[in-house]
Formats: C-alpha cells, structure tokens, sequence
C-alpha cells in the first residue's frame, strides 16, 4: 500500500488525480473578509517600505536585510490573501451570491491572480489593484450579508481607505 | 454515475478520520449496484461542484444521509440534509 501510494503521489504530480473532500468544516460560520483586507494593506506597506530603503541605500548588510525581511512578509501576506479569498469563496459564497454578483467569480479570480502579481513585483501600484479588488469582494461580502458598507480612512501607515461593515449602533 | 467505471480521487481534509487520511487516495466505482449503510461514497456537494467522500448512514427510496467518520470535523448531512441519489458518483472500494 505504501509503494502504491508513492506511484499515485509521483502520478499525482504529472497528472492530478480529482480531488475528493472530506469536508471539515465545522461549519462554524463565521466569515469575515478583514483578514484579506489587511493582508492586501500590508502588501502595499511593505512595496512601501521597499521602496523607502532603496532610496536611503540599502547597499550594505543591514540594507540589504531589511529589504529581504521586506519582501519575506510581502511574500507571506500575498499568500494570507490568497488563502483568506479562497476560504470565502469555496465555503461562504454559495451559488445564490454568483448569480446575484455575477461579477464574483471573475473577481476572486483576478484577486488570485493580482496577489501573484503584487509578490512578482515591488511596484506599490501592483498593491493597491489588489487591496481595490479585494475591497470590492468585501463590499459584495457584507451586501450577501444585509450589512451596509461605507469606505474610510484605514487607521494604517498605508494611507489608503477600507471597506467597513456598518454594524452596531 | 459517472461514465467511467473506475475512478482514483485524491483526498483532501480530514472528516474522514480515522478510515481515510488527509492525502490518501480512494479508488471508487461508478456501477455500484445497491448502496448499503456503511458504504463509503464519492458524491457531489448539494451547494456545489465540490466532490465530498463520506460514509452512508441511512438510505432511502430515493436519498442517501451521509456523514463523516469524524463527527466533530465534518460538513454533512447533518448540514445540508439527505442528498439525492443522482449526486452520488461511485462506491469507495479501496483506500490507499
């Protein structure tokens, strides 16, 4: 058995076998896009702070680490987004909130793609297209909820606004 | 059913423990006769495309409860109810 599995595994590699799941979720219903949300800011932050050393030199070791430990977190929350998107749309969003969003699908698949983007490149602008489409998600998240949405302020150094369910008084 | 007789699936998640771990294989047969409770079946998610392996628990004229082994981990019938016999795509006839 465990040869056969190291066939299918190395068959699995060229060819993917169907995937079959044993679902796990709990389902504990709880959703929120936030996470996403604040990964796609600290991926503009660290473009930022990128961009920031490089001006100051970063030719030297100290530099030169920071710029890596830059990108390592870039690299990281880029992949938190990713997840996070991922998670609400395989098990949050149900077939009703396409057809009602028709522009769903194509939405997440363009977060998948531009978060690839934004670790590809250290452009601050690869960044914000990101947070942009994410922030959309967000909107038509909270609106499948019956939660009105208003944009502010983020009380982030990335300067930049966020989507925020109005709940509460 | 599906068309081919014989599929292999690649498992994934853990609702299934102890009898199928997380990245073990299934091999399921599409022209499986009688379904019986206790069988393992490969089915499709009533709210999606998504393909689920779990365990019958109860069958009926035209329905089938499934469950997962792992109760306290599992999305099932328990969740979107009994499903419609069409949704079922194979038996599971051997795990590796």
């Amino acid at each position: 058995m465990r040869f056969a599995k190291l066939v299918l595994d190395r068959v699995d590699r060229i060819v993917p076998f169907q995937r079959a799941y044993a679902h796990c979720d709990i389902p504990c219903g709880i959703y929120d896009p936030h996470m996403a949300q604040l990964a796609a800011h600290t991926v503009i932050r660290m473009d930022m702070l990128i961009a920031d050393a490089m001006k100051n030199g970063a030719d030297d070791a100290e530099g030169k680490n920071k710029i890596v430990r830059y990108v390592s977190i870039k690299e990281q929350h880029a992949e938190i987004c990713k997840h996070e998107v991922r998670v609400l749309w395989g098990d949050y969003f149900k077939p009703d909130h396409a057809k009602a969003h028709p522009e769903l699908n194509d939405l997440v698949w363009n977060i998948l793609k531009l978060a690839s983007k934004a670790k590809q490149s250290t452009d601050v602008k690869a960044g914000e297209e990101l947070l942009e489409n994410v922030e959309k998600l967000a909107e038509i998240f909270w609106k499948t909820k019956g939660i009105s949405t208003y944009r502010a302020q983020a009380p982030y150094p990335t300067d930049r606004e966020m989507v925020y369910p109005k709940v509460g008084a | 059913m599906t068309l081919l007789p014989v599929s292999i699936y690649k498992v994934k998640d853990n609702s299934m423990i102890p009898t199928i771990l997380d990245g073990d294989y299934v091999i399921s047969i599409g022209w499986y006769g009688n379904i019986r409770r206790g069988d393992i079946v490969v089915l499709r998610h009533p709210a999606g495309a998504m393909r689920l392996v779990k365990r019958v628990e109860r069958v009926d004229a035209d329905s089938v409860y499934v469950v997962g082994d792992n109760r306290a981990e599992s999305e099932d019938s328990r969740n979107f109810g009994a499903v419609k016999r069409q949704s079922l795509l194979g038996k599971v006839v051997a795990v590796i």
